[in-house]
């Protein structure tokens, strides 16, 4: 039995790799006690103490604060899961491409200082591509901070071509924020004292956790393809002139048409829609379609003369097995979004894409496919490094 | 347990053990032994104390059962292999969980065993809902726990810091000079209960100002709009008549502990308020996490409130009419109020439109809930009706035993061929 731990950009998923569920669904940001403790309960950040709010991942989806993410993971592991770590196997999961240095700064965290007895860094969309039952896969993986797109041919990573941009799930809570900022603008409750106002990243943290996490589940949604390609009569066609109604805050009535939730989403895959300074080519689309191409690149350059692939087999294999993932990929519409734009691009290919349409277990993908790296029938399958592997490796290192 | 229907629990007996100064777990309260909880509002804090505990519990059963070992042929037939169902906390962790069955299996000798967690327990109880929230209510905490397709989510469960004792100390604050005994058996009387808005207005009672000390509040007399003498009237039929609603009297009379009438009057109203509205907020807080919107209106459409504070007439009702208040979806009154006045003046100017024009339409929102009710409690377990449905948990485990141990299919629970060839790890490989 070991502990899976994933650290997303936005939330973190723990628990134990022989039960279904995790344990634990925790923010990875947090906000320091007065006592000096961390607070990383969702509840106790909405409600508890005020402070300003720190995060512990960079926007690559990196660990920089490790003294906050050792003890998150003491705080998991002895307070919310009752084990003693030096009892425990600990499984992570990290990006695909995660430089060697914080590698060996992850090894010194779990083994040196945690004393974990032997610990395994899972490649977070690998281990959602074989938990699935694929072995080659794209997987695009929408989440807060970033969107990823990882190109996985025969169970290895194709590490060159893995495209990553910052339009995801926390650009999205930006464009809502604006938006209902200038239509709704919301009394500040504290106004006046300013001794009494609460620190700005707290306020923003918990209206990012609150409405406008609420208008991004009820009322965003993708445009089946370039919102500006549409004509009139194609929007009444699609029933994109019709009305929603969110009530924001029990207060005041908001309503938009289907037309105006595409607009307020177009930004994932149009940057420039919101602003010039974006780069056009970060849309989502666009790095998907960016990666498919690197990867037939790569593998047609690295594979030996026995066994050819072409860059077109690459492609084939690829755009047929395009998994989607990440808790930003629930905006209704986005799949189809991103088969539509791939279809312009590789009109010669079938396409073929997956996205879990348990919306549950698609929040929990990451963490599951972490459990299924865990439970892999044999020892030698996983790549655990034990404390005796550590110390060795030290060694090697001074000498 | 009998076959044919469920029974309410037989015995109640509470968490309490002792320890002696030797570090010894026992069940005398003796001087020199400290007396230990075991288990605080659903969590484990001393597993050794809990283990004696479980213990003594199935020791005083089987000597219940054999007579003091008298009658030694019941271990060869009816005691030989009694099975266990233990309802388990969320908070339990793992290696509780393992120490447990280890206990059960080896110092106990059981041969087959199970675990439910509480809140599935509740679930059952009311004909297996696959999608719900359980409100459950301790002494010094709650747990909000949202089930959906019958697995607990564990994860997204949050705990209120508050549980019943919170009324104790808001009644407190309210008799001031009562002891803490006689506010608890105020609280556990029939004539403690939360008037709904209803109740208020239509009882002659003045609910919006006069707080009194327990005896007869002449300013309420006077300030209320009926004829004093009516009043005074009405009090007096009450002392002859008894089926007067508590609601209308001024005050009444329960009886203690120790035997003697307490007079009070309206505080046996009130002291449930802020339990009401904190938990509230947090079943509103716990449900917008789960965004399967399909399973989210069903989950709403079923409140499941458990824990003896339910027991309070009354309290169920107020929660449910504070999670209206809080959560539904509908239209803001002042935008409603705005919407009626433009459409009656648009109305007033074309006389002539039809008739269906004159009707507004309500406003349709995206979110939920659009609903909100408690779970229905079942009809088909009379004595349970009669009891009351505040340890519905234990309903509810009753109803699992007799489906998993009355089955030949094995696969839901511990056998002892199974434990012994796994150990206590094969508990996570049976989980109901």
């Amino acid at each position: 039995m070991s502990v899976v731990i994933h650290n997303g950009t936005h939330t973190t998923v723990a628990g134990f790799s022989n039960v279904d569920m995790p344990q634990i669904v925790c923010s990875s940001s947090y906000v320091q006690r007065q006592d000096g403790s961390l607070e990383f309960v969702v509840e106790g950040m909405l409600i508890g103490e005020d402070g300003p709010v720190y995060t512990m991942m960079d926007a690559q989806g990196v660990p920089y604060n490790w003294d906050a993410l050792e003890k998150q993971w003491r705080w998991i592991c002895e307070e919310r899961l009752g084990c003693r770590l030096e009892e425990t196997p600990v499984v992570a999961t990290v990006a695909p491409d995660l430089p060697d240095a914080v590698r060996a700064q992850y090894l010194e965290m779990a083994l040196g200082r945690l004393k974990i007895p032997v610990f395994q860094l899972v490649v977070e969309p690998l281990a959602v591509a074989l938990s699935l039952g694929r072995n080659t896969a794209l997987v695009v993986d929408v989440g807060a901070a970033k969107s990823t797109v990882t190109p996985i041919i025969d169970g290895t990573v194709v590490q060159t071509a893995v495209a990553r941009s910052k339009f995801a799930g926390d650009f999205l809570d930006m464009q809502v924020n604006e938006l209902l900022t200038k239509i709704a603008p919301i009394k500040d409750e504290e106004e006046g004292d300013p001794n009494n106002r609460k620190d700005p990243s707290l306020t923003l943290w918990r209206n990012s956790r609150t409405w406008i996490q609420e208008f991004k589940t009820y009322m965003l949604q993708v445009a089946p393809s370039r919102l500006q390609d549409l004509d009139s009569a194609a929007l009444d066609m699609m029933g994109l002139t019709y009305i929603k109604n969110f009530l924001l805050q029990k207060q005041k009535t908001i309503s938009l048409t289907q037309k105006q939730c595409c607009e307020l989403a177009e930004g994932l895959f149009q940057p420039r829609s919101v602003s010039q300074q974006f780069v056009a080519a970060e849309g989502l689309s666009e790095i998907v379609a960016k990666s498919v191409k690197k990867a037939g690149a790569s593998t047609a350059t690295s594979s030996s003369a026995t066994n050819v692939t072409t860059p077109e087999q690459t492609h084939a294999a690829l755009l047929t097995n395009i998994l989607i993932t990440g808790s930003s990929s629930l905006i209704s519409g986005l799949e189809q979004r991103i088969v539509n734009d791939l279809s312009y691009q590789f009109p010669q290919y079938k396409l073929s894409s997956f996205a879990n349409p348990l919306v549950l277990d698609r929040k929990l993908q990451s963490w599951q496919g972490g459990v299924t790296m865990a439970n892999l029938p044999s020892w030698d399958l996983g790549d655990w490094v034990s404390q005796s592997d550590y110390e060795a490796r030290n060694e090697r290192g001074s000498n | 347990m009998r076959e044919e229907t469920f029974y309410p629990p037989q015995l109640e007996i509470p968490t309490v053990v002792y320890k002696t100064p030797e570090g010894l777990y026992t069940s005398k309260s003796d001087s020199g032994n400290v007396k230990v909880n075991p288990l605080v509002d659903g969590q484990i804090v001393d597993l050794d104390g809990f283990l004696f505990f479980v213990k003594l519990i199935y020791k005083s059963y089987l000597a219940q059962r054999s007579r003091n070992g008298a009658s030694p042929e019941v271990f060869d037939m009816e005691l030989s292999n009694i099975p266990m169902l233990m309802l388990s906390h969320s908070s339990w962790t793992h290696h509780q969980l393992e120490t447990i069955a280890q206990f059960v299996f080896e110092q106990l000798q059981i041969n087959n065993f199970m675990f439910l967690p509480s809140a599935l327990a509740s679930s059952y109880a009311l004909g297996s809902l696959q999608n719900c929230v359980v409100i459950d209510i301790h002494t010094n905490g709650t747990d909000v726990i949202p089930i959906l397709d019958y697995i607990q989510l564990g994860h997204l469960a949050v705990k209120v810091e508050h549980g019943g004792s919170q009324i104790d100390q808001e009644l407190a604050k309210l008799l001031p000079q009562w002891t803490p005994e006689q506010i608890e058996d105020l609280k556990k009387s029939s004539i403690f209960e939360v008037l709904s808005e209803d109740a208020k207005k239509s009882s002659s009672l003045n609910f919006k100002h006069g707080e009194d000390e327990g005896a007869l509040d002449v300013a309420a007399l006077v300030t209320s709009d009926r004829d004093t003498r009516e009043i005074l009237e009405e009090r007096e039929k009450n002392k002859d008549k008894h089926n007067v609603e508590n609601s209308e009297q001024e005050n009444n009379v329960f009886v203690d502990r120790h035997g003697k009438q307490i007079i009070v009057g309206k505080q046996r109203f009130k002291g449930c308020e802020s339990l009401v509205a904190e938990i509230s907020k947090t079943v509103g807080r716990v449900l917008s996490q789960i965004d399967d919107f399909h399973k989210l209106r069903a989950m709403w459409e079923n409140i499941l409130v458990v824990g003896g504070t339910t027991s309070i007439s009354g309290f169920k009702e107020a929660l449910l009419q504070k999670l209206v208040e809080d959560h539904l979806i509908g239209e803001p009154a002042h935008e409603k109020d705005i919407r009626e006045r433009e459409h009656s003046a648009q109305n007033s100017v074309k006389k002539k439109a039809k008739i269906a024009n004159s009707f507004l339409n309500s406003v349709d929102y995206v979110q939920i809930p659009t609903a909100i009710s408690l779970a229905k409690y079942p009809e088909y377990f009379p004595e349970w009706k009669k009891h009351g449905y505040a340890e519905v948990p234990f309903l509810g485990a009753q109803i699992v035993a007799k489906q998993a141990f009355g089955h030949t299919n094995e696969s839901f629970y511990v056998t002892r061929e199974k434990y012994e060839k796994k150990g206590p790890s094969i508990v996570w490989d049976v989980a109901f």
